[in-house]
């Protein structure tokens, strides 16, 4: 079933509707906040979970749509789930376009509530599992020398080491020295691993 | 010497004489023929009687025979002269007779030279002694001539001749010349007669006596000398005075600085005395003819002044004139003369005799005091005529005004500028001047060009200089400018019209000579000024108010309300052009309050005037509504609304306000009366679809939760243990969601109802309670206690409780908003019902603010005490009500707020 680190959050400002939809996520097995205001939530969240919003969208103070623009800016990626009892095409849209995973409209129907939390929940887990490699990536690409990142750039641009040894005024031994230190050091076996991981990193020069 | 020859040559003598003095006085004037003739008359008288002096002293028959017959000759002049001088001395007689009588004469002459040997005798036969006064004298023996009766005859007509002539004369009735007639013509006659007496006698024997007739004549002429010389005697004693006359004249004139003049008409010869040549500035010395006199005039004067001589001579012979004499040095003087013209004894003028004085220092006082009088009498003209000047004729008024002042004190150019503070240059805007000259500047720089005359106008100055040279130091340009212009002198005085700032100056200008401008003159040009400037005020303040007037006129056009205002104490009415077409009154009509008055529809007049009565007693506002009978037979609804205006004494003068056509507001009115049941229902529609969305909202909320709940519980059901407690707490919840949504749902189907009235029978008390459950949570929200009485055991009526919901919510909800100011805890309302005989009565009863003072305005549609609401409901309702054939109406409370009751038939009045 579901582990207990995925949280899903709830902002509704009906009593009777947070009650319903945490009786029925817990059902499911998952761990449940929720809040009446936009304020609660943006107080009681913390960043690293693996975490999905379920979001009314008419509410008084922070309505939803004004609280999807604010994580965005602040750069908290939460997946949301909009669920709203008058919701109208446009609105959607926009929510939609601002990265919203999907938009539904009360009384919802719980297999499709829940479709949507998983598909959010997913969403949230390979962000996390994306942060997490890049991270491990960056902190390797921080053990290169200033003259073994030149060298991987000229290596991940396709070029033979004959070339970067011309290019960088040094004997082609000592390229094929650095490139073994590169491949060592990034933890790749194979140039295409290179030329990824430089891809990731946001590294490779386009010719 | 014997008696006869003394006799006859005295009487030679004294005829000689006589005829020597008459002849003088002939020659002394020519023009005296009766003294020649007198002259001639009497040497031939003289010459007669010496004739026959020789004729008795005859020696021989042949002597006597040739001196008789030569005596003939001047007894036929003296024939011929006597009947000349009564001709001319008597100016009368008759020239047949007298014709006759000479032509007789000269057939006695005739016959006296042709046959032998006189005429008086065939023949002579000799001389004899005859004695006779003392001595002999000679008589002829003879045989009388067969023609003597001839001679007689020739003297008897003479005699008819001379008393036709004095008759003539005496007829005349002056009395010199009867005397003339009884002394020369009785004389004459008497002579003539004794005389051809004498000579009948002596012919046919009966007296003795020598034949004589030379005494007789010698008497007549005596006698006609004694006349003529009483007239020469006279003209000496004339001339004697005349001359003492002149003399005295002479000093007197000198005196009374006259200049003595004489003007001898046919020989053309003008004396003037000596201070009268100079007078004319004539040298001494020079001859004066009248052309040379006339010449001395002022050309315009010469015709009138000849005209005025010869007419003298033509008429009564007085002479008055006065005229313009130009001397040497171009110095012009005005002179009077005076002269009386001396005729002859024919009437033909001989000389005129006059005096002429300086007049100039008359003629120059005499002139100024007509212009000023001329100027007086203008200023007046002006000033009246200035007071009603429409403004659009005030240009034309002003510049006929300068022509007039202009023209009656020969002044050149007259202007009026004006300036401002934008635009301080001169403008002229008004100008007139005299003769045609090089086009005037309309516009000038006075701040460049006449610094100094503008500084003196600005600062309310009169600006007066006779010539250029009296202009001060500082005005050299000024001076320079007026040169440029051809302006020699000037007066300028400034404009101002009651206090108000300047704005202009009047001007007049002389431009072909230097001009002295007297101090009376220029007051007066200052009262000119101050007409002018009033004028032109006054046209600015009507032209301002005619502007703002119809800036008001098109303000309240636009705004589609008219104003009015009537002066109570005439009854008079000024309104706006709006307002003349709505009531239809003509443009031009002159309105009062009763004309007015007519214009309205007679059922409603007493009302209009009750209430404008009211008004001025009570200084309250005036608001009135009333339909117009118009002329065209149309009807319109219009709204008056106005209050009094006191006067300084605190009474109500004045009456004002504005008048609105309300027409389409009334029958929009009427035509909504007509329609109020769909109006009703289309309110209601309104407000559901208003509502739609949120009633969406409120059901949607429970069936969400709902669903969730029912779902949530499902999937807790096939859990292993399942959680009963969590299921049956969302049981519970659904059960409360589900309840909630069945509320919702009740209250759309009531609203969601169809608007037509459907009379039911029904229990109005469940109406009530109906209504009541509706709106209690939101009366518990605001506070509000509810106190509910209803009688039990009602009858039924028959009607729409749809309807008659929205009326109850109606009363409900408005007493709730009446009791919002109420502090908490004192907000009650109460709700009633009780039969009155077939009807049902329903009361709603608050503790709010009451009603205002006329509680049916309530009813009116868009009337509402509320800062939000459209103000149908209560019209609404109170339609509904009539629909239902009862009434809804309010009273105060006796308390405190309002009671809104309707009453509805009972179904079945038998019933119980």
């Amino acid at each position: 079933m579901n582990t207990r680190d995925e949280i899903i959050y709830i902002v509704d400002d009906e009593a009777g509707m947070q009650k319903a939809l945490t009786r029925l996520f817990r059902a499911e097995g998952f761990e449940v906040r929720a809040f009446s205001s936009a304020q609660e939530f943006i107080d009681a969240h913390r960043a690293g979970e693996i975490a999905c919003l379920i979001l009314d969208v008419a509410m008084p103070g922070l309505d939803g749509i004004a609280l999807q623009h604010f994580l965005l800016a602040s750069g908290v990626h939460v997946p949301i789930v909009f669920l709203t009892g008058r919701g109208d095409i446009p609105m959607s849209v926009r929510a939609i376009k601002a990265g919203a995973v999907d938009f539904l409209t009360k009384p919802v129907n719980d297999t499709e509530l829940l479709r949507a939390v998983h598909t959010a929940l997913a969403l949230a887990k390979s962000h996390q599992a994306e942060h997490a490699e890049l991270s491990a990536l960056a902190k390797r690409y921080a053990t290169l020398t200033p003259r073994e990142r030149e060298v991987m750039t000229h290596v991940v641009s396709g070029q033979l080491n004959k070339q970067i040894a011309a290019d960088l005024g040094t004997g082609e031994q000592n390229i094929k020295i650095h490139r073994g230190h590169v491949m060592s050091k990034m933890g790749v076996v194979s140039i295409a691993d290179l030329v990824r991981a430089a891809g990731r990193l946001t590294i490779v020069k386009i010719a | 010497m014997n008696w006869v020859t003394v006799i006859w040559s005295m009487s030679v003598a004294m005829s000689l004489t006589l005829g020597a003095i008459h002849f003088v006085g002939w020659c002394q004037d020519r023009k005296a023929w009766a003294n020649l003739l007198f002259a001639i008359m009497a040497v031939s008288v003289a010459a007669f009687a010496g004739f026959e002096i020789a004729l008795l002293q005859a020696q021989t028959a042949a002597q006597y025979a040739i001196l008789h017959q030569w005596g003939h000759v001047p007894l036929f002049f003296t024939f011929v002269s006597l009947i000349g001088f009564i001709l001319c001395y008597f100016r009368s007689g008759r020239a047949g007779l007298a014709w006759t009588v000479i032509g007789l004469r000269v057939v006695v002459l005739v016959i006296n030279f042709t046959f032998g040997p006189t005429f008086n005798f065939r023949a002579i036969t000799g001389i004899r002694p005859f004695q006779f006064l003392g001595g002999t004298v000679s008589v002829p023996v003879a045989v009388p001539s067969p023609w003597a009766p001839l001679g007689a005859g020739s003297g008897l007509l003479l005699l008819v001749f001379v008393v036709d002539a004095s008759i003539h004369l005496w007829r005349r009735g002056r009395a010199n010349e009867r005397r003339r007639a009884v002394v020369v013509g009785g004389g004459v006659a008497l002579f003539i007669s004794a005389s051809v007496v004498n000579g009948v006698l002596i012919h046919t024997g009966v007296l003795h006596a020598p034949h004589f007739i030379s005494l007789y004549f010698v008497l007549i002429v005596v006698g006609m000398g004694y006349e003529l010389s009483r007239d020469m005697i006279h003209a000496g004693k004339m001339a004697e005075e005349l001359r003492e006359n002149a003399e005295g004249m002479s000093l007197a004139a000198g005196a009374a600085q006259l200049a003595l003049w004489r003007w001898d008409i046919a020989p053309d010869v003008l004396w003037v005395s000596p201070n009268g040549r100079q007078l004319y500035g004539i040298p001494p010395g020079e001859v004066i003819s009248l052309q040379r006199f006339l010449d001395t005039l002022h050309p315009d004067d010469r015709e009138g002044t000849r005209k005025a001589v010869m007419g003298s001579l033509e008429g009564e012979g007085a002479f008055l004139s006065e005229y313009r004499a130009v001397l040497p040095d171009g110095a012009v003087r005005w002179i009077g003369a005076q002269g009386k013209v001396e005729f002859d004894g024919q009437r033909q003028p001989l000389r005129m005799r006059g005096v002429s004085a300086d007049i100039t220092d008359r003629k120059r006082i005499e002139n100024e005091v007509a212009e000023q009088l001329r100027f007086e009498i203008l200023l007046a003209d002006l000033s009246a005529r200035f007071v009603n000047v429409p403004a659009e004729e005030l240009d034309d008024q002003i510049e006929e005004a300068q022509r007039q002042v202009c023209e009656c004190l020969q002044v050149d150019l007259a202007s009026l500028f004006q300036w401002s503070a934008e635009d301080p240059s001169f403008t002229r805007t008004h100008f007139f001047r005299l003769s045609e000259g090089p086009p005037l500047p309309m516009k000038i720089d006075a701040g460049e060009h006449l610094p100094w005359a503008r500084q003196q106008l600005q600062a309310g100055q009169t600006v007066v200089f006779s010539s250029l040279d009296e202009l001060p130091p500082e005005a050299a340009r000024d001076k320079e400018h007026f040169r440029f212009l051809g302006i020699k002198s000037g007066v300028g005085i400034p404009l101002s019209a009651g206090g108000e700032p300047l704005v202009g100056g009047l001007t007049f200008n002389a431009i072909r000579e230097d001009r002295v401008w007297p101090e009376e003159i220029v007051k007066r040009l200052h009262l000119v000024a101050q007409v002018f400037a009033n004028a032109l005020a006054r046209k600015r303040s009507e032209q301002a108010l005619q502007e703002s007037q119809e800036r008001l006129s098109l303000a309240t056009d636009a705004a589609g309300v008219g104003l009015w205002i009537m002066t109570l104490s005439t009854g008079q009415l000024w309104v706006t052009r709006n307002i003349r077409e709505l009531f239809q009154f003509s443009p031009e009509e002159a309105l009062t309050y009763e004309r007015f008055f007519d214009a309205i529809y007679p059922e409603d007049r007493e009302t209009v005037r009750h209430g404008v009565a009211a008004s001025i007693d009570s200084g309250m506002p005036l608001n009135l509504e009333y339909r117009l009978a118009l002329p065209d037979g149309s009807a319109r609804w219009v709204n008056s609304q106005g209050r009094p205006h006191r006067n300084g004494s605190g009474e109500a003068d004045r009456l004002m306000g504005v008048t609105v056509d309300v027409s389409a507001r009334k029958f929009a009115e009427m035509e909504a009366a007509q329609h109020r049941t769909e109006l009703a229902h289309l309110t209601r529609v309104t407000t559901l679809s208003e509502l739609s969305g949120s009633l969406a909202h409120e059901l949607n909320q429970p069936l969400a939760i709902i669903l969730s709940n029912a779902q949530a519980a499902q999937r807790l059901l096939v859990q292993s243990p399942p959680d009963v407690a969590e299921v049956r707490d969302i049981l519970t919840d659904i059960v409360s969601e589900d309840r909630r949504a069945g509320e919702v749902i009740t209250r759309l189907r009531a609203l969601l109802k169809r608007g037509e009235t459907t009379l039911v029978p029904m229990k109005l008390n469940e109406v009530i309670a109906e209504a009541l459950h509706l709106t209690t949570p939101d009366l518990i929200g605001r506070g509000i206690t509810v106190a509910r009485e209803l009688a039990g055991g009602l009858p039924q009526v028959s009607g729409d409780s749809v309807q008659l919901q929205q009326v109850l919510l109606n009363l409900i909800l408005n007493a709730a908003d009446a009791m919002a100011a109420n502090a908490p805890g004192t907000r009650r309302l109460h709700i009633s019902t009780a039969r009155e005989n077939d009807v049902l009565r329903v009361s709603v009863r608050d503790v709010g603010g009451g009603l205002p003072a006329n509680s049916e305005k309530l009813f009116e549609p868009f009337f509402t005490t509320k800062s939000h609401g459209l103000g149908m409901g209560l019209a609404i309702c109170r339609s509904i009500i009539q629909a239902h054939h009862g009434r809804l109406w309010a009273e105060p409370d006796p308390e405190r707020g309002a009671v809104f009751h309707f009453e509805i038939p009972v179904l079945e009045p038998t019933s119980t």
